[in-house]
């Protein structure tokens, strides 16, 4: 981190009210300034194996490195997430009970004083600022793709729904992240979750509830995750907050 | 409390949070630009030259940047008048501000009204005057009022790019942008592509790669996309400043850089060549268009003497990584776009054979089986990672040069393409090339025994926007 900046995470995941078992993957490591959210993707027990795959894959892969300089950071999450994607696709091809299993991946790095962010499909990744809150990552949907022209209608599959992904990990033999970098300054709170946050809480609550539980950020996961059950909690939810304390 | 803002430049980084004046002052630092998107509290990203959207999200930066004295890109202060703040006397209690309707006001307007009439008359008396006195000016006036008041037309712009005429061409855009933009806009919102869209493209991508009032996206177009959606001479500028430290890494092929300008050299030129856009009249698509972006980007940074004295005190080979650099994308353009940016030497010949990049290069401009051999025989790669990505080139090439000398499609070249199929399914995992149209066409040609027209044709039904006529070099 910075000279004056210490990071704070806090994290938590649940199964909601609707599903039978639990296929988001969370890790977070304070210290080592790493948190990684991914929703898994896929019948029977596919969507777990894919989460944990992802979140142990890069785990593993970041603590086997020593010291990871800034300019590095990039070329590492490209080449992990890309040999990753590769074992979930081979892992798939030997395994009929795990075919066409994929997941999302949030990944959030803190190196000096910056984030570095690694995306893929629809978890998203929020910053909340001084009582704002504002959406950084753009959903690998249908929906998106569609809204920004990068898809045209003609290719999108008839009954397709705007939800479907258009990108996720072990879906195809490429795999194109999206890495994003952010100056971070005192103050700022990261919040990474999956689908069944944001799916069930409005944006807007979900800054109500951090502004108002602002002295008490180790128990935030639980009260964002309690506020999504309490409208339904029709997915997984997963949530990981990191929060920068100091000038 | 005051509200803030976010703004994601080109889809890679954040700046800000700030409020709308910060917001103002960072623009003119030029942090950030008009092709940028904004986000505020819990609100959709607009980008910023989409002044109609941003008006309506987030009408506080609309103002700070549109309406204040920020720069070139404002509208001039003049034309937005505020409406006049007349307090109805009737209503006065309501404290609303309303036009004023009252007689007195009529009255003043009615006397208002008699001088505009008499004004009219004394200048249309005078006109009439000027024009028995001296005709010619007249004409020039009335040819001004046509040209503002008539259409661009499709026909006159085409005039303008088959004469070569680029000023002509340039400033006839420059005059109808706005009902062009219309156009396009448009055409967007019912999901087309305006006509006017291969002019745009052509128009920006011989000047910076860009063009206010139009997004990256719609410059872009729906085809292409294993291109980043920012391909401005900007752009590039900084991917390849930013990686500085990565190229030697790249040129002696010990990493593979996974980042936009490692992935655009590596892109496979007779791949670029063979996707036709209609959307596109020079470059011939948009993948040819950023590379011409990369390689003027290129051209500007290494005539930057502070930084490339910088660079060479970083890298001991620094002259040798330019020039392999340099002589990759000089070739990728010369190829995909015609320029003549290549003088038909590979850089990148060391005493161990060709260097990565150049036996690409060397791979892609052989024009028979023997002149490849000969690549190879002199090649060295580094890593496990790029042998493979050796591998894949070579497989494709071979395709290629069945397609470019059907005469040498024999027994064993058929059975070099059908070994090679295997790299093909590959689609390209590093370049993100989508390869289903050449494996169909290899495997086509597996069927109808080597007759290479044939399977093209077939080929042609399946992926009716891949032309593998265009293979030839010549």
């Amino acid at each position: 981190m910075g000279a004056n900046l210490r990071i704070r995470m806090a994290g938590a995941t649940d199964v909601g009210r609707r599903r039978k078992a639990n296929q988001d993957s969370l890790f977070y490591d304070a210290a080592q300034g790493i948190g990684i959210v991914a929703d898994g993707i896929g019948g029977r027990s596919g969507g777990e194996v894919a989460s944990s795959m992802v979140v142990n894959g890069l785990r593993k892969a970041f603590l086997e490195v020593d010291r990871i300089r800034h300019e590095e950071i990039h070329p590492f999450l490209t080449t992990n997430v890309d040999r990753i994607n590769q074992q979930l696709l081979d892992r798939g091809a030997q395994d009929p009970m795990l075919s066409g299993m994929g997941t999302t991946l949030n990944c959030v790095m803190f190196v000096g004083n910056k984030l570095v962010l690694a995306h893929i499909g629809d978890s998203r990744t929020y910053l909340y600022s001084q009582g704002h809150l504002f959406q950084l990552t753009l959903d690998h949907n249908v929906k998106t793709f569609l809204e920004r022209g990068w898809l045209g209608s003609d290719s999108v599959i008839p009954g397709s729904g705007e939800s479907a992904l258009v990108r996720a990990l072990g879906l195809f033999e490429h795999c194109e992240v999206d890495i994003y970098e952010k100056t971070v300054k005192g103050g700022e709170i990261y919040l990474t979750s999956s689908d069944g946050l944001f799916d069930m809480v409005r944006d807007a609550d979900i800054a109500r509830i951090i502004s108002n539980n602002l002295d008490d950020f180790n128990n935030l996961p639980t009260k964002l995750i309690a506020e999504a059950n309490r409208n339904g909690g029709r997915d997984n939810i997963t949530v990981l907050l990191s929060k920068m304390d100091g000038d | 409390m005051k509200k803030l803002y976010l703004i994601r430049r080109r889809l890679e980084s954040f700046v800000g949070p700030m409020t709308a004046e910060q917001l103002k002052a960072s623009l003119q630092r030029l942090e950030f630009g008009l092709q940028d998107e904004v986000s505020g509290h819990c609100g959709r990203w607009i980008i910023l030259e989409n002044k109609k959207q941003l008006k309506s999200y987030y009408p506080e930066v609309y103002t700070a940047i549109f309406q204040g004295e920020v720069g070139p890109w404002a509208e001039p202060t003049g034309l937005t008048k505020k409406p006049a703040k007349v307090k109805n006397k009737k209503n006065s209690n309501n404290k609303v501000t309303t036009p004023n309707k009252n007689k007195e006001s009529k009255t003043t307007k009615g006397g208002m009204g008699l001088a505009v009439f008499f004004l009219f008359g004394a200048l249309t008396a005078a006109m009439v005057a000027l024009y028995i006195v001296k005709p010619s000016l007249f004409t020039h006036f009335i040819d001004r009022v046509k040209v503002l008041s008539s259409k661009p037309s499709l026909e006159m712009i085409q005039s303008y790019f088959d004469a070569g005429d680029l000023k002509g061409y340039t400033e006839y855009i420059r005059k109808y942008k706005g009902k062009i933009l219309e156009d396009v806009h448009a055409n967007s919102k019912l999901d087309k592509e305006s006509p006017w869209l291969p002019y745009l493209r052509f128009y920006a991508f011989h000047d910076q790669g860009k063009m206010s009032g139009l997004s990256n996206a719609l410059l872009k177009g729906p085809h292409a996309v294993s291109a980043p959606t920012d391909c401005t001479l900007d752009s590039w500028k900084s991917r390849f400043k930013d990686g500085m430290q990565e190229w030697s890494s790249m040129v002696y092929t010990r990493e593979l850089t996974k980042n936009n300008w490692g992935r655009l050299l590596a892109w496979d030129p007779h791949w670029i060549k063979r996707r036709v856009d209609k959307g596109w009249i020079e470059p011939i698509n948009y993948y040819g268009a950023c590379i011409y972006m990369a390689y003027r980007a290129f051209e500007d940074l290494i005539n930057d003497k502070p930084l490339m004295e910088r660079y060479t005190k970083i890298e001991a080979n620094a002259s040798e990584v330019i020039s392999v650099l340099k002589s990759r994308l000089g070739w990728l353009s010369y190829l995909v776009n015609q320029t003549e940016t290549f003088d038909g030497i590979i850089a990148g010949q060391t005493d161990r054979g060709f260097l990565g990049l150049s036996y690409w290069t060397c791979i892609e401009a052989a024009e028979s089986f023997q002149e490849m051999e000969s690549c190879k025989k002199t090649h060295d790669s580094q890593s496990q990672e790029w042998q493979d990505l050796d591998r894949d080139r070579l497989s494709k090439n071979i395709l290629r040069l069945a397609l470019d000398n059907p005469k040498h499609l024999n027994k064993t070249n058929l059975e070099k393409i059908q070994n090679s199929l295997q790299y093909l399914m590959k689609n390209g995992p590093f370049t993100r090339l989508d390869y289903r149209a050449e494996v169909y066409l290899a495997e086509e040609l597996m069927k109808a025994d080597g007759n290479v027209e044939a399977a093209i044709e077939s080929t042609k039904k399946e992926f009716k926007f891949v032309d593998f006529s265009k293979d030839f070099l010549k």
